[in-house]
């Protein structure tokens, strides 16, 4: 049973449309790309789907329900996470206070929570080292780690990820990309990237946003 | 506002104001007109300061009352009325540009309580010195009384009339686009090189002006002041009354005064019930008619009218705006110069020992991920920063220590998201710019300057559009291109090319090259890697406020580093 | 009798109400990026409903509780109902709105309760304390240890509180709260209800000492966001910056007398300001 499924679904900032008519299908477990230029409507998108921007037309479902009146923060208590643009971690928060900030949202029990909490630092042994450190201090891969794992905690269906090797140096982009390797399987993901190497690695699927369109590549 | 506007006003106003003096409108009489017309002369003031411009200050009943208090004072030791009065007026008005001098500088939420705070001093100094100020029972005004109604009815018009003639005469043309562009964007008028903090105390000053002159007759006419009439809740009623006539309007104090005047006069003064009327209809305004009475009234005459700027006569370009001569546009030589520039915010290195030389003639590249400090630098060379060390030397000219508006004239600048004027035409965007650079034209010329750049740059076109009307890239384009008015020696773009469809990546591409042969400098920071490598000819790549390599395009493009860098090529 | 150590402890107890006024402007300022100047009309709404309930003849046990319950109510409404529905509007807009708001407030007040000022007993009785040649009422001393105890508690709450961690997630970047499942509304009504219950606590402790009248909003409004800007709009330090201004507030009126009062602390505002400010870019409004 497909995931994610928007239909003709248009989106943008108040009169101005960014993207239109993008029909996309998301199946279980499977990891998909998407490819394109700055300013192509990508981040537009992901917002649009995570609830931060309203759509303009169309219709989004997450396991076949209707999630369009739900808000930004009732779609990532039902698995729709999003690790936004510039990871948007919250700097004055100490790295172990931001991932608290997911536990009364996550669908992980609170005991499931805490297992959970012990396995992202697993995945991220950096983020154990620093624990008590403030956001702000970070580097900026350790910043995409704890962004990415303050995610995870939501126990997500689907996992958006917005340009998440942007600024890092090649030794961060490839364990951002081994980690993510590591999770593939256990939940969907929805990568927007410029990087298409990147992308090649993980992707079952990848399509391309031009001029507000999104198409099918290979 | 156009002039067939304001002659229409005008003539409307003075058909009501017959009216009014005829004694046909229930319960006007023409001491109410009087009366009125004072207040809104005063209010004239907080129109220009609050309404123009958009400072919160929300303190302008002190200015009223103070030259009636200052006056009445010298009345009192024996100071003949031909003097206290002017002496009153100028004490209160160098009073303001001290006051502004300091609260102009500081971010709005200070200026708002400044000013409201200043209010409860002047209040709470009349309180406390009733055997100068009359304390709470009030200073009474006798000179009044020697005129009649009917002449203090005209003395009152007269003033009107006359704050209403000086306010046309100023508020048009360069000073109208520069206190809009203010209002909208203060760091972007101060890349065009407006002096916000100077323009912003002036209009502090002239606007207390208007608010002392009406005040200092106001109460000379009602013949006594209490201390509320500097206190806060004067002011905020002042507030009220103007958004409900419409702030930014010329016609927005006179209709506000009248409407609340009138009110009360008809509703029998309602005075129990004045404060809540006067806080709900403030309210009410804010929330829902942003715009007051005038903005309702006047948006079907504009729509009839057709909101479009004037179109000016062509005039032929005989004035040059070149803001350098023109031997230093020799390509290759030296233009821009960073001397081991270092910039921390509290500890934060956002950039690191940095040096650059961009030469005339060149379009140089800044390359590095989000957060490797290229807009930092940008920031830098505008003066928008100060560096933290390091120098800046733009033609062999220390500039470190200019302040932006003083260097504006030498360096255009466009912004990521271009910030244009919303409510100004395009063509009014680009005179702006050639106001800052050659205040001394007319009018006519520098329309006609700003015309030919459109021009210049294939955009002339869109024109007498509204910005409103323009998309997205094309607003970019206009940016650019007002950032070029001038001839500039150096023209900093902070990625051109986001959010460009490819018709109009060639239009910039093309843009670019002209500046080039103009003799240019022109620095780009952009991810747009393809677009880079063909418009640049040399640059650097910055990660984390460090340079980690520099040279041609090709060299910098080819390098190891850099790939990993910036492609994310997984060795 | 010592003026001195009097003029402190009298600082120490306007001190603790500014403390308490300013943690709450500052709680409602971070998670919504808005300088509420109807914030004082919290404490105005506080004290004259404990002072009209207590007129009738009900215990300090009932009309406290719903004197502070009133404030929170109104701070309440004015989230949700004057700044919420308009988010996205310009923050000098916003600022206008609560103006309006503050104005609006004053004008009901002076139609419900009157002009006159009131106030209503102690509820903390018995002989005054006796310190240095000072004289502290017991309702003083409640003034001080409840108003900078519940001060501190609201920090350490926001420092320490699974719930407190929220507020200060949704104070720096409501965006990535919500992706992480935060309700910014709600999170947003906690502040206000927050600031209103500190409002209506100061008034509550505060008015039985002294008196309130309609007027008395905006004058709190001020010292609150004095103190605040102060003490750079973090709360601990906000804290410290009221219990100083009150301090020096007393001690101007000690020795410069109390007409003084206004123009110094408007004065030390103004210099706060421009020291905060010369931080700020020397042509520009700030970072582009």
């Amino acid at each position: 049973m497909t995931l994610l499924e928007t239909r003709n679904l248009s989106g943008g900032y108040r009169a101005l449309t960014i993207f239109s008519d993008v029909n996309l299908t998301i199946e279980p477990n499977t990891i998909t790309g998407i490819l394109g230029p700055n300013g192509a409507g990508k981040t537009t998108l992901l917002k649009t789907l995570a609830g931060l921007l309203k759509a303009q037309s169309g219709t989004i479902r997450l396991d076949g329900n209707d999630v369009m009146p739900l808000s930004a923060h009732d779609r990532a208590r039902h698995g729709i996470a999003l690790v936004p643009e510039g990871r948007q971690i919250f700097q004055g928060l100490t790295v172990k206070e931001n991932l608290g900030i997911p536990r009364s949202a996550s669908r992980f029990s609170a005991v499931e929570f805490d297992r959970r909490f012990e396995e992202i630092l697993t995945i991220f042994p950096r983020l154990r080292e620093r624990l008590g450190q403030l956001g702000g201090g970070l580097s900026g891969g350790e910043q995409q780690m704890l962004a990415i794992g303050r995610a995870l905690l939501l126990d997500p269906k689907v996992l958006m990820l917005d340009e998440p090797t942007q600024g890092l140096a090649p030794i961060m982009v490839s364990q951002v990309l081994s980690s993510l390797e590591a999770l593939r399987g256990r939940f969907s993901m929805l990568i927007v990237e410029q990087n298409r190497d990147f992308l090649d690695r993980l992707s079952n699927s990848k399509f391309v946003f031009r001029g507000g369109k999104l198409e099918q590549t290979t | 506002m156009s002039r067939a506007l304001s002659i229409g006003v005008a003539a409307v106003t003075a058909v009501l104001l017959g009216v009014a003096w005829l004694g046909w409108i229930p319960g006007v009489t023409s001491s109410t007109i009087t009366a009125t017309a004072l207040r809104a002369l005063a209010l004239m003031g907080l129109n220009l300061i609050f309404g123009v411009v958009g400072m919160l200050a929300f303190g302008q009943a002190a200015f009223m009352a103070l030259p009636a208090y200052f006056a009445g004072i010298m009345d009192r030791m024996g100071v003949p009325l031909l003097i206290a009065l002017p002496l009153a007026l100028t004490m209160v008005v160098l009073l303001a540009r001290a006051v502004a001098e300091v609260l102009v500088r500081l971010p709005g939420v200070y200026l708002a309580v400044g000013t409201l705070g200043f209010g409860m001093v002047v209040e709470g100094l009349a309180r406390a010195f009733p055997s100068w100020t009359g304390g709470a029972s009030g200073l009474v005004f006798e000179h009044g009384r020697n005129f009649g109604t009917n002449v203090w009815c005209a003395i009152a018009v007269v003033s009107l009339a006359f704050g209403v003639g000086c306010y046309v005469w100023y508020v048009r043309g360069a000073v109208w686009r520069r206190l809009r562009a203010i209002r909208h964007d203060e760091l972007a008028a101060s890349v065009l090189g407006i002096d916000v903090h100077r323009e912003k105390a002036k209009i502090f000053t002239i606007g207390s002006a208007y608010s002392a002159v009406g005040g200092l007759l106001l109460f000379h006419y009602v013949g006594v002041l209490i201390p509320e009439d500097a206190g806060v809740v004067r002011s905020l009623e002042q507030i009220g009354t103007l958004l409900l006539g419409g702030a930014g309007f010329l016609v927005g104090p006179i209709v506000g005064a009248f409407l609340v005047d009138w009110f009360f006069v008809i509703s029998g003064y309602a005075a129990r019930y004045e404060l809540v009327i006067y806080g709900a209809t403030f309210l009410l305004v804010v929330m829902y008619a942003p715009q007051g009475v005038s903005g309702l009234l006047l948006r079907p005459w504009k729509r009839l009218a057709g909101d479009k700027a004037e179109k000016a006569p062509v005039v032929e370009i005989r004035h040059s705006v070149a803001a350098v001569s023109s031997d230093s546009r020799v390509s290759g030589r030296p233009c821009l110069l960073l001397h081991n520039v270092t910039q921390s915010f509290g500890g934060v290195h956002a950039l690191v020992d940095i040096s650059l030389d961009v030469k005339a003639g060149e379009v140089f590249t800044l390359v590095g991920p989000n957060g490797a400090g290229k807009t930092t630098l940008f920031n830098i060379v505008s003066g928008v920063l100060r560096p933290t060390s390091g120098r800046t030397l733009l033609d062999g000219v220390d500039i470190t220590d200019l302040p932006v508006h003083r260097r504006a004239a030498l360096i255009g600048r466009s912004f990521q998201t271009p910030r244009l004027v919303p409510e100004l035409s395009v063509l009014a965007n680009v005179v702006l710019r050639v106001d800052q650079l050659s205040p001394k034209l007319s009018e006519q010329a520098r329309q006609a300057i700003a015309l030919e750049q459109l021009r210049m740059f294939e955009l002339e076109n869109l024109s007498y559009l509204s910005v409103a009307e323009v998309g997205l890239g094309q607003r970019k384009l206009i940016d650019i291109a007002r950032a070029a008015v001038g001839n500039p020696p150096i023209v900093l773009l902070d990625e051109p090319a986001v959010g460009l469809t490819s018709a109009e990546l060639m239009h910039l591409s093309e843009m670019i090259r002209k500046l080039k042969r103009q003799g240019c400098a022109v620095v780009i920071v952009e991810h747009n890697i393809e677009f880079v490598s063909n418009i640049a000819d040399r640059g650097i790549v910055l990660d984390s406020g460090r340079e980690i390599a520099r040279g041609t395009v090709r060299d910098i493009m080819a390098e190891e580093s850099v790939k990993a860098a910036y492609f994310g090529a997984l060795s | 009798m010592n003026p001195l150590t009097q003029s402190l402890i009298s600082g120490l107890m306007s001190g603790a109400v500014y403390a308490l006024l300013a943690v709450g402007l500052v709680l409602a300022f971070h998670t919504t990026r808005v300088v509420n100047l109807a914030h004082g009309e919290s404490f105005a709404i506080g004290g004259l409903v404990a002072a009209t309930l207590a007129d009738a003849g009900l215990p300090a046990y009932v009309f406290a509780p719903v004197a502070i319950a009133a404030s929170v109510l109104f701070l309440l409404a004015v989230e949700r109902f004057l700044l919420r529905p308009r988010r996205s509007w310009p923050i000098g807009n916003l600022i206008l709105v609560t103006l309006a708001a503050a104005f609006l407030t004053r004008g009901v007040l002076q139609l419900a309760m009157g002009v006159d000022p009131l106030s209503f007993p102690r509820m903390f009785t018995g002989a005054p304390f006796r310190i240095a040649g000072g004289v502290l009422p017991p309702q003083g001393l409640a003034l001080i240890v409840i108003g900078v105890t519940t001060a501190v508690a609201v920090t350490l709450f926001l420092l320490f509180t699974p719930l407190g961690r929220k507020l200060r997630a949704v104070a720096e970047n409501p965006d990535a709260a919500e992706l992480l499942g935060v309700n910014v509304d709600r999170a947003r009504s906690l502040a206000f209800g927050i600031a209103g219950a500190l409002g209506g606590l100061s008034a509550v402790l505060l008015v039985p000492l002294v008196s309130v009248d309609y007027q008395a909003g905006l004058g709190m409004t001020l010292r609150g966001f004095i103190a605040a800007a102060l003490g750079g709009m973090a709360p601990a330090t906000v804290i410290l910056a009221g219990l100083g201004l009150g301090l020096s507030e007393a001690l101007v009126t000690n020795y410069a007398g109390a007409l003084a009062q206004d123009p110094i602390v408007f004065i030390a505002l103004i210099a706060v300001a421009v020291w905060q400010s010369r931080k700020i870019a020397f042509g520009g409004t700030g970072r582009a």
